[in-house]
């Protein structure tokens, strides 16, 4: 199998954006993008994120609070489709579940949970390079505002546009994924990546206010290799990806409390039920956090995800 | 033609025209909030006007065991220039400053016998005590995270009913309809307590749940008067600059508002005003940031310079505090009564009491 691919369908699945309370957004940005298939292939993948967010943060500083709790689970359906040699399209439909938990002060719990299709996405994926020491793919696609943003609290009020599944606006995504071999070790590859998102502005908050979340830019590099034991192959990567969230603009003034810089540690393993089936577990945690203000920020983040590849036409040979 | 290669094709076209569509520019909203559209009677005010601020209930943490100190130089984050909500219960004068009250919006105090809450809404700019004693049970009030006319929306957490601060009211559960027994707060500078009260206690913060008191959490909010976060009524009144601090007086349903334009520009001045068939006397100095109001009972006042706190007098020689209290003079001691009266922006004035008099 292309160690490219096994790469690229480890790396994606599990990244997700921090979603911090007035900053983050729907968080599916990093879970966009397969490597560019082998001609007339589809690549599927069905992943589960589970993102905790407990952590009060003034700027660098963790404050001694921890009473308040938000969880974003994301499942996700992926399809990508190789309809040219260099050229796929991708399909990305979230299902998200947003959660806020808080212990009241006079020891109750306070909880609001939404839940509702998020805004999916459609990308062209080209491939600038498909060699073996080589393999570089650009991306570009629009996150459509088809989510729900409309969610009730328990008792009927609008939620807060954060914990809505849906951001009510387009979003345009750039990627460019790299990975290559290390010299004399084939079976080791490092992966360079970036992810913008250009977020695009919800002009129907709260009834006809503009919103419009913080720019998104993500960089995501590290080392993944098989290894190889009890009988069977385990791909594993080890990375760090930096993610830098703008300020939240409202009426285009900027937010204050919003956006911030983090620096996560990743780890992921692989488990392959056949060449074309497999099971990739993550978990990434941030070891770095610089929000603006005081905000929430991320514990850790965990990510299952089956991935699979049909063959539509045999090659030719 | 392959029909795969349709699929994939159509999802293309449909990226691309959506990045075209997403690229078209938008026009900017206006920030008025949605008609009403019911009349729930679960609701004093229309349930779609009310707003879910973020945090949470609680997500923004009252102070329930509050802590005081007389010296806060070495705090670090008291400035002369900061504004403080101040009173008086008997002989003890306590200071509560923006600088805390910006991140936990209510003070659950107790001083002597009277138990009292201090809400604070940033975004309103607007402070006043409520008694915390409901039905003959004392409860205490939390931050509900809820907003309407982006005003604060306190909880008690006996009943767990929903108040609207600005409304006086009890708008949502068990406690609906009811009116919260007001204790009124001199709102003025550090710089001005200090020159009236040195030595009386300030608010530095509560137990646990330390918040960095020094930042202001809304950016240029205080400061730039076309900036609203929250949908309001009425936001197109250009009486006045949205941010534009006034006075309202608020009694037997009418309600007067006074802007510090009616004072002079150095020492203390007094206007009068008739407020729910009452005379009440304003007392007010854009030298030292306060006005507060007392019912005059057809006394006659004038101003008193440079004898902070003491602020004015009477015909019978009478000398007044900035409290209303009679300090020195024949009816020392005596107390002049006071009507509700809060500082705000004045968009939450034009929001909530638009036929408000000035």
């Amino acid at each position: 199998m292309n160690l490219g691919k096994i790469l690229c369908l480890l790396l994606f699945p599990g990244v997700v954006h921090a979603q911090t309370c007035c900053s983050g957004g729907v968080p599916m940005s990093s879970n966009i993008g397969f490597s560019t298939g082998e001609y007339q292939q589809l690549q599927y993948g069905l992943s589960y994120d589970y993102n905790r967010i407990t952590r009060l943060y003034n700027e660098k500083v963790m404050l001694a609070d921890n009473n308040r709790m938000r969880s974003t689970q994301s499942y996700i359906l992926r399809a990508a489709y190789q309809w040219h040699r260099r050229f796929a399209s991708e399909l990305f439909i979230p299902i998200i579940r947003q959660a806020r938990n808080i212990q009241t002060l006079n020891n109750g719990n306070d909880q609001e949970i939404s839940l509702g299709l998020g805004d999916p996405a459609v990308l062209v994926a080209y491939d600038v390079f498909n060699k073996p020491k080589l393999n570089w793919t650009l991306g570009l696609g629009v996150r459509l505002p088809l989510g729900s943003f409309s969610q009730t609290n328990n008792q009927g009020l609008l939620l807060i546009n954060d914990m809505q599944p849906g951001s009510g606006a387009f979003d345009l995504i750039l990627r460019s994924a790299l990975n290559f071999p290390i010299p004399n070790h084939p079976e080791s590859i490092l992966f360079f990546n970036v992810i913008h998102t250009q977020r695009g502005q919800n002009t129907r908050y709260l009834g006809s206010q503009t919103y419009q979340f913080g720019q998104e830019l993500q960089l995501i590099t590290g080392y993944s290799r098989n290894v190889y034991a009890l009988k069977q192959i385990w791909p594993l990567a080890l990375g760090l990806r930096y993610r830098h969230a703008g300020p939240d603009q409202l009426n285009r003034s900027k937010l204050s409390n919003t956006g911030g810089d983090w620096l996560f540690a990743r780890l992921s393993l692989g488990y392959s039920f056949d060449p074309e089936t497999q099971l990739q577990v993550g978990l990434e945690s941030p070891f770095y956090s610089h929000v603006k203000g005081v905000q929430l920020s991320p514990d850790y983040i965990f990510n299952i995800s089956l991935l699979g590849k049909i063959k539509f036409k045999k090659d030719e040979f | 033609m392959n029909s795969k290669l349709n699929l994939g094709s159509m999802l293309s076209l449909l990226a691309l025209m959506s990045i075209c569509w997403a690229c078209t520019p938008k026009s900017d909203g206006v920030i008025t909030p949605p008609p009403p559209t019911n009349s729930n009677p679960d609701w004093l005010v229309p349930k779609n006007q009310v707003f879910d601020g973020g945090p949470g209930r609680d997500g923004i943490p009252s102070i329930d065991e509050p802590l005081f100190t007389r010296k806060p130089d070495s705090l670090g984050f008291i400035e002369d220039f900061d504004l403080v909500l101040i009173l008086k219960i008997g002989e003890e004068v306590r200071a509560y400053p923006h600088p805390v009250l910006d991140w936990h919006e209510i003070v659950n105090d107790d001083i002597d016998t009277l138990s009292l809450a201090i809400n604070y809404c940033p975004l309103t700019g607007t402070g006043i005590g409520w008694n915390r004693k409901i039905n003959g049970q004392k409860t205490s009030f939390g931050v509900s995270g809820l907003l309407y006319n982006s005003n604060l929306m306190p909880y008690d957490r006996n009943s767990e009913s929903i108040w609207s601060q600005l409304k006086l009211q009890c708008v949502n559960g068990s406690l609906i309809g009811r009116s919260p027994q007001t204790i009124s707060l001199i709102e003025t500078t550090v710089f001005t307590w200090r020159k009236m009260y040195p030595g009386s206690k300030i608010l530095v913060g509560g137990k646990g749940r330390v918040r960095p008191y020094g930042t202001y959490p809304y950016g240029d909010f205080k400061v730039n008067q076309n900036r609203l976060l929250f949908p309001v009524d009425h936001s197109d009144d250009e009486r006045f600059p949205k941010k534009e601090r006034l006075l309202s007086i608020i009694h037997q349903q009418d309600v007067k508002g006074v802007p510090f334009t009616f004072f002079p520009k150095n020492g203390i001045g007094l206007t009068l005003r008739t407020v729910g068939g009452e005379p009440v006397v304003v007392i007010g100095s854009k030298e030292y940031n306060f006005m507060c109001a007392y019912f005059s009972k057809n006394k006659s006042f004038e101003a008193v310079q440079n004898r902070l706190p003491i602020v004015m007098k009477d015909a019978s020689n009478n000398f007044y505090d900035i409290f209303g209290q009679v300090v020195e003079g024949p009816e020392k001691g005596a107390q002049l009564k006071s009507p509700t009266f809060m500082m705000g922006y004045w968009f939450a004035w034009a929001a909530f009491y638009p036929d408000l008099d000035l």
